[in-house]
């Protein structure tokens, strides 16, 4: 070693042993925790190691299979949405001339909200006795949606909730990306004769792919924890329609008292965070 | 049996409290001047009166009382959290009646019946535990020992809309649950549907009311509770219960009927947009809150219409207060509650909030309390059918083992794919029954 890596190596080392302990061991204690039949209503009497038992287990729970199906569902969904619906926004107001700031500005608003709020604004909002989307469907003739009451729809309103608060940060990047793409490969489009769909499709996302990756990454991340609106929102229901692994572990960490469950659940659901992080940023880096 | 057997304990454990502690002595109220005392609570009526009264016990005591008030959705997750850490920051915990018998388990919680051994931090003329109604103090007890005090005495009964009854021209309050479907059919409008009943599951949510219906319909959640754990969810009483309940809410319920919390229930019923609900008797101050209602002189009251083939049995359970084992202040705990709960504090705040459901009798009999709460407006008496609906309550009613709050949860969320017909109630309760024999065969009931 260099004497200058040495030194950036020295520079580094606090930082990196303050994260080591604070991430490092409180997931080696998760793995621990995982492989005992710990209840909070016993700790001091069943830490010891039981196996496998608590991972054999959730393979034949139908609810935690659901809860991940859930997990999945979720994630596509509401990102797949946000991201289409985040780059046509920006592209409306790449085109926007005068007031651009100030409707970026605006778009801040719901990323600033916190999501326990979002929650509970969304369950008024679809609440039908307290107006919002019912109030609004009675003034445009249309039927009412009953949206917490069916599984279906409450999935599709959670969607909402989450669309409307995370949309505006992909707006937001894709807005700052834009700004800053050169000018030259759209000169030549124009010259060449492509059409605007021509020049979207063969210039304009082709020079966004990085940012994209980008965006997709911190989505797809913030996507699993949508935790807190779930929790003001649905609490999980209709019949666990709504119900995402990391609810399902809340509930069997803190109603059911089960920590060693919880945290089997919590090590296979960091697994999958982890897999997804190796597999996409290795192919992230790739492509950059 | 099981129920004469608890309150037998729970007797003896009185007995031996007024026996050990020595009447007369002189309590030593400033014995803790200046300690910061730490309460946990969520905030209802009582609070608000706890809060206005603080400043008396203050006074008497030279302590600081401070309240920390939590959300009802979070409040049992932070007890379990607090109290299972060994510094936990509350010294006054409030408690769900039926999450008790597993703190009691884990002794997380400091022995009443321990702490009335100090003579000198003792007033029996304001412990006065024989005042308290048995069935709360019953559900805050375990093994003999009383591990909280009750201030909240918890069941439901029957509200109905006066004017709606006349103009239908029903003229007999329903008390089955086919009874209560007749009259559902009869007075359902799209303007103002019949009825409004808890449908969402977990934290005592659905459960709280379904089970009275199910016991009604002679369902049970075990064999023979508590001497045969085995589980019943599946049983043709228990489905039978289902249907009905889901039938009630799917064609004569208010639109949100698949998600309905006792908030919604509350609101629907007070701004006459049903016509009938089930809820918490102790919300009629609530429900009747001149401010807010519409149905203020023209609501009746009735016992729960779930007779069934299987009986009547109305919801019985309770809140109160413990104190964290692991609390500094232990004994300074102990003085505060035997004034936050005494008589005199328990009437004042009924006088002063909209708090009708005490846990002593001397606050129930109380003339003022009589002349607040009684209403009766043609529709039958508010506190006649409080009375009978307490008599009713089987201290079983949720059973005290520490994996209720789980198969709280199971059934619940059963419950509610039934309501939203998302499963068929033969399928939602079959896989509940799989469930929750797994919850009790790995508990090691069999």
């Amino acid at each position: 070693m260099k004497t200058d890596e040495k030194i950036y190596a020295a520079a580094i080392a606090p930082y990196f042993f303050i994260m080591l302990v604070l991430t490092a061991v409180p997931v080696v204690f998760l793995i621990y925790i995982s492989f005992t039949g710990l209840k909070l209503t016993n700790i001091g009497g069943t830490f010891s190691l039981i196996g496998l038992d608590n991972f054999i287990q959730l393979l034949s729970d139908q609810r935690f299979l659901h809860s991940m199906w859930v997990t999945v569902k979720f994630i596509v969904i509401q990102v797949s949405i946000q991201l289409v619906l985040g780059l046509f926004v920006a592209l409306l107001i790449n085109n926007i001339k005068r007031g651009a700031t100030l409707i970026k500005s605006l778009f801040v608003i719901p990323l600033v909200v916190p999501p326990v709020l979002v929650g509970l604004i969304f369950r008024v909002l679809c609440t039908p006795q307290l107006g919002g989307f019912g109030w609004v469907a009675d003034i445009l003739g249309l039927p009412q949606i009953d949206w917490l009451s069916h599984p279906g729809a409450a999935f599709w309103a959670v969607i909402m909730a989450a669309v409307w608060v995370w949309t505006p940060y992909v707006i937001l990047m894709y807005s700052a990306a834009l700004e800053s793409l050169p000018k030259e490969p759209f000169e030549a489009a124009r010259i060449d004769g492509a059409t605007p769909f021509q020049t979207l499709y063969h210039v304009t996302l082709p020079l966004l792919k990085p940012v994209t990756y980008i965006v997709l990454f911190f989505r797809i991340l913030e996507a699993m924890a949508i935790f807190p609106i779930i929790y003001t929102m649905t609490s999980g229901g209709p019949a666990q329609a709504t119900e995402p692994t990391n609810y399902l572990v809340f509930q069997n960490a803190f109603h059911y008292y089960k920590i060693g469950y919880a945290a089997a659940m919590m090590l296979v659901f960091f697994g999958l965070l982890i897999v997804f992080n190796l597999f996409f940023v290795r192919g992230i880096i790739k492509k950059l | 049996m099981r129920k004469s057997r608890t309150l037998l304990m729970v007797c003896g454990a009185i007995l031996m409290i007024l026996v050990i502690a020595p009447i007369g002595s002189a309590v030593q109220w400033d014995k803790y001047k200046g300690t910061e005392l730490n309460v946990m609570s969520v905030k209802q009526s009582y609070q608000t009166g706890l809060v206005n009264l603080a400043p008396e016990f203050e006074k008497l005591t030279g302590m600081k009382v401070t309240f920390d008030f939590v959300p009802w959705g979070n409040v049992r997750q932070l007890a379990s959290v607090e109290l299972s850490s060994k510094k936990t920051t509350y010294d006054v915990m409030f408690l769900v009646g039926a999450d008790v018998q597993a703190y009691a388990k884990a002794n997380w919680l400091v022995s009443f019946s321990d702490m009335a051994k100090q003579g000198a931090l003792t007033d029996q003329k304001m412990l006065a535990l024989d005042d308290y109604f048995p069935g709360p103090l019953t559900m805050l007890s375990r093994g003999g020992h009383i591990y909280g005090f009750p201030f909240f005495n918890a069941t439901q009964n029957f509200y109905y809309n006066i004017e709606v009854f006349k103009a239908n021209n029903i003229t007999k309050v329903p008390e089955s649950l086919d009874e209560l479907i007749e009259v559902a059919a009869k007075i359902h409008t799209k303007k103002m549907p019949a009825i409004s009943l808890r449908s969402a599951a977990g934290n005592y949510a659905n459960m709280w009311t379904f089970l009275s219906a199910m016991y009604g319909q002679g369902g049970r959640l075990f064999k023979d509770y508590p001497n045969d754990m085995h589980p019943t969810i599946n049983s043709p009483e228990n489905i039978s219960a289902a249907k009905k309940y889901a039938l009630l809410l799917q064609k004569y319920g208010p639109p949100g009927y698949g998600a309905i919390l006792f908030q919604d229930n509350l609101a629907n019923f007070q701004t006459e947009r049903v016509a009938m609900c089930v809820e918490g008797t102790p919300l009629a101050g609530r429900i009747l809150d001149p401010e807010k209602s519409k149905v203020v002189g023209k609501t009746g009251f009735a016992v729960v219409p779930f007779k069934g083939p299987g009986g009547l049995f109305t919801p019985g359970a309770c809140q109160g207060y413990g104190i964290p084992a692991a609390s500094q202040n232990q004994e300074a705990a102990w003085l505060f509650l035997q004034w936050a709960l005494s008589s005199e504090t328990m009437k004042k705040i009924a006088q002063t909030t909209t708090f009708n459901a005490p846990t002593r009798n001397s606050v129930f009999n109380d003339p003022a309390f009589i002349k607040k709460y009684d209403y009766d407006w043609g529709g039958g008496s508010f506190l006649e059918v409080f009375n009978k609906t307490n008599a009713l309550a089987p201290a079983w009613y949720i059973p005290a083992i520490p994996e209720f709050s789980e198969i709280d949860s199971i059934v619940g969320n059963a419950l509610n794919s039934v309501i939203v017909k998302a499963k068929s109630a033969e399928e939602a309760f079959g896989e509940a029954q799989k469930q929750v024999d797994k919850v009790m065969h790995s508990a090691g009931y069999y």
